[in-house]
């Protein structure tokens, strides 16, 4: 019997840089996000949260973050690659949640400036998300020289996007809907 | 079944205990510290009924 329960799919937009064009990507997903049935989400965006900087980690969060990430099924995260990472600020804030993330579905859409499309941050941030206890999917949105993929008022440019997304919001929601069942169904 | 369930503190259906997790920190002693492991053991807890999801320390 299907699950009369939407899955919750916030898209977390990593970073709080002036003139980001990430916030183009962020848009988009939600966008394409707000297409599909059985979804609800909504955009998170790190530069507009409450962020303690005198303490760190589990438990310090922003109580409207950690509540969106106790409702979330799954999580998209939109990551612009600095200098081969995710934003301090980004980690920060993933950092200030646990228990909210353990079985749950992650995808990352990496931006980068330049031709690569955040490849290197998707491999530097795995590690990360599964510490966490976070389940990465194995299909990524890699938006590379990203001025040319969206215009300064975010008009899409490459329509090759709307398919890659797509794709890997099919994959996500997929294992969204497998982990809801797990987590609360599968005892360990 | 665990030993002792959950209730979930928001709906009060009984939760499901889907993943423990080990994690590191300063404290030493109390429930849920795992000697050998050298860590405290946090039991995961989702509630079948309204999702919300939940932790606590092992023991």
């Amino acid at each position: 019997m299907p699950d009369p329960r939407p899955l919750s799919i916030p898209v977390i937009l990593g970073t709080a840089r002036k003139g980001r064009r990430s916030a183009h990507a962020a848009r988009f997903v939600l966008g394409e996000l707000q297409k599909r049935d059985g979804v609800v989400t909504e955009l998170v965006d790190v530069g507009a949260l409450s962020v303690q900087l005198d303490d760190s980690g589990q438990d310090t969060a922003d109580p409207a973050f950690s509540g969106c990430m106790n409702r979330a099924d799954a999580i998209v995260l939109i990551v612009p690659e600095y200098n081969h990472a995710m934003p301090g600020l980004l980690k920060h804030v993933l950092d200030s949640c646990l228990k909210e993330y353990v079985h749950k579905a992650a995808g990352i859409v990496a931006v980068s400036a330049g031709p690569f499309g955040g490849t290197r941050v998707i491999e530097t941030s795995l590690p990360v998300l599964r510490e966490l206890g976070l389940v990465t999917i194995f299909w990524d949105v890699n938006v590379g020289s990203v001025a040319k993929v969206f215009e300064e008022n975010g008009l899409l440019l490459d329509p090759a996007l709307v398919r890659r997304t797509d794709k890997f919001l099919g994959e996500l929601i997929w294992m969204a809907k497998t982990l809801r069942y797990g987590r609360e169904s599968i005892a360990l | 079944m665990p030993e002792r369930p959950m209730t979930c503190p928001k709906c009060g259906a009984t939760m499901n205990r889907h993943g423990e997790k080990l994690v590191y920190t300063g404290e030493t002693g109390g429930a849920g510290e795992d000697p050998l492991l050298g860590g405290v053991m946090q039991e995961m807890h989702a509630c079948p009924h309204c999702g919300h999801v939940a932790s606590r320390r092992a023991g």
